[in-house]
């Protein structure tokens, strides 16, 4: 349903700047 | 282009500018102090949270190429959740700080000694962007009418914004490169940018595109249809289920459009009228559109929504609707009587009782008629004492009943469905207990503001 990929597409991206977030830390700490 | 390569290209470009200010901060490397870890995922959620919060005027603004692969309701609920998702990282941000040994008392009190203006700013922004969500989610339940929810709303989202960037500037750590400086740059024009091509471009592009309205008519189930006739132009075409914005008063700028499912059938000629059906909920609906008399000029924008047989080809169709949201399914029906399409289609049709039924005689016609291959089932929760049709919700039980005489064919045809949030629920149970795949379903949230 619609909603429910939407929702999805969502849930993915906050995955994706969670992981964003902790990279930048790495990279900014080196 | 396919549409589904469009929407990953989106997509990408959203992700690619929530990223962008982390990006070129990591890539420009600043000179600044070494931080610990903590801090810096704290800075990247500060960024992460403002660059949504920055796009989130981007997935309202109506720009059709962005709408097209996804829906402008869908956009909407994206904005929705992404405003919440903003709020997330725009809390963590503070959070982290504290954890990591900043001083809460300078931050969380703006009166405290050591508070400044950084401090301030930071605080003022979290503050009015809880504030922002809150009447958002709670807008109903908090007795905010609309219209002052729609300035108050876009009131908090520029000053946090502004503030925000205030904030970022003032702390200094990322804006010392010129790279970083562009960065925000950038988020200010679009910003800016966008208001101004919602508020200002959109509404000129559209000031010849008045309609006059022919008709006010009283439904039952405390309706109204508005039938509107272009103005000195060709009017526009839609798919079955579309919706547009109404705009009613004098000119097509400032508040109170509101977006209403067309209810007359699609394949309009030019210069042909469409109608809406609204139901009186209380607010515009209820005050304003009842004293709509013939003669008087709306601006319609439109059409919009990707809600609509026209992208789901199948071999049959079952529509399901509760109270109003009949009418895009009304849209889709009288199309197919238009363009004489004889694929089978069954109305699950919800509502409390038969009185209340909106244009519940004209699907008996239509089902006594023959002119489409249409099955009525209307389903009334609060029934009258001599109703002998089917009560309560719709059910998998009540769908099954109805749709024996298509038992092997029932699983491919495609469903839509229309209504409240419960018949929206209820359905992603039910239809997944038929054995209906996902993609065969198709919905549209009418409360979708």
């Amino acid at each position: 349903m619609h909603h429910l990929i939407v929702k999805r597409f969502a849930t993915l991206l906050l995955i994706l700047l969670i992981v964003a977030a902790i990279l930048f830390a790495l990279v900014v700490m080196r | 282009m396919l549409l589904i390569v469009r929407g990953i290209i989106w997509y990408g470009l959203y992700l690619f500018l929530i990223l962008l200010p982390l990006i070129t901060a990591a890539i420009s490397n600043p000179t600044r102090a070494a931080q610990p870890f903590l801090v810096e995922v704290a800075v990247a959620a500060g960024f992460i949270g403002f660059s949504i919060m920055s796009l989130e005027f981007a997935l309202i603004s109506r720009i059709n190429a962005a709408a097209q692969p996804f829906g402008e309701d869908s956009l909407q609920l994206f904005h929705n959740i992404m405003g919440t998702t903003a709020l997330g990282f725009v809390l963590a941000h503070p959070i982290l700080l504290i954890i990591s040994g900043y001083p809460a008392n300078c931050w969380l009190n703006p009166f405290a000694s050591c508070a400044n203006i950084s401090t301030i700013t930071a605080f003022l922004s979290i503050v009015v962007l809880l504030l922002l969500i809150i009447t958002s989610i709670w807008r109903k339940r908090l007795g905010i009418r609309y219209e002052v929810w729609y300035v108050l709303h876009g009131l908090f989202a520029l000053f946090v914004i502004f503030v925000a960037l205030v904030h970022i500037f003032l702390i200094g750590r990322y804006t010392s490169t010129l790279e970083m400086k562009i960065v925000w740059g950038i988020y200010a024009v679009l910003v800016l940018g966008l208001i101004g091509w919602f508020k200002i471009f959109l509404p000129i592009r559209n000031w010849n595109q008045r309609w006059e309205l022919v008709e006010n008519r009283v439904e039952r189930g405390d309706a109204r249809t508005l039938v509107f006739k272009p103005d000195a132009h060709d009017g526009f075409n839609f798919k079955p289920g579309q919706f547009s914005w109404i705009k009613s008063g004098r000119t097509p700028f400032g508040l109170g459009q509101h977006p209403i499912s067309m209810s007359s059938a699609g394949d309009v000629e030019p210069g042909g009228t469409v109608s809406f059906t609204i139901k009186n909920l209380g607010d515009w609906s209820g005050q304003v559109v009842p004293k709509m008399q013939p003669g008087e000029r709306a601006w319609l924008f439109g059409p919009h929504g990707v809600f609509s047989m026209d992208r789901e080809q199948a071999m049959g169709y079952v529509f399901i609707g509760g109270g109003v949201g009949i009418t895009p399914l009304r849209s889709m029906l009288h199309t197919m009587v238009k363009r004489e399409d004889n694929r089978p289609v069954i109305l699950f049709y919800g509502a409390n009782s038969y009185a209340e039924m909106t244009f519940r005689e004209e699907f008996e016609e239509l089902a006594r008629a023959n002119q489409l291959n249409f099955t009525f089932v209307p389903v009334l929760s609060a029934p009258e004492e001599e109703w002998t049709g089917e009560t309560g919700f719709i059910s998998v039980d009540i769908m099954q009943r109805n749709m024996a005489s298509y038992e092997k064919q029932y699983k491919f045809f495609k469903y839509l469905i229309c209504g409240p949030k419960p018949l929206m629920d209820a359905m992603e149970e039910a239809l997944p207990a038929l054995g209906i795949p996902p993609e065969n379903v198709l919905t549209e949230r009418f409360d979708m503001v």
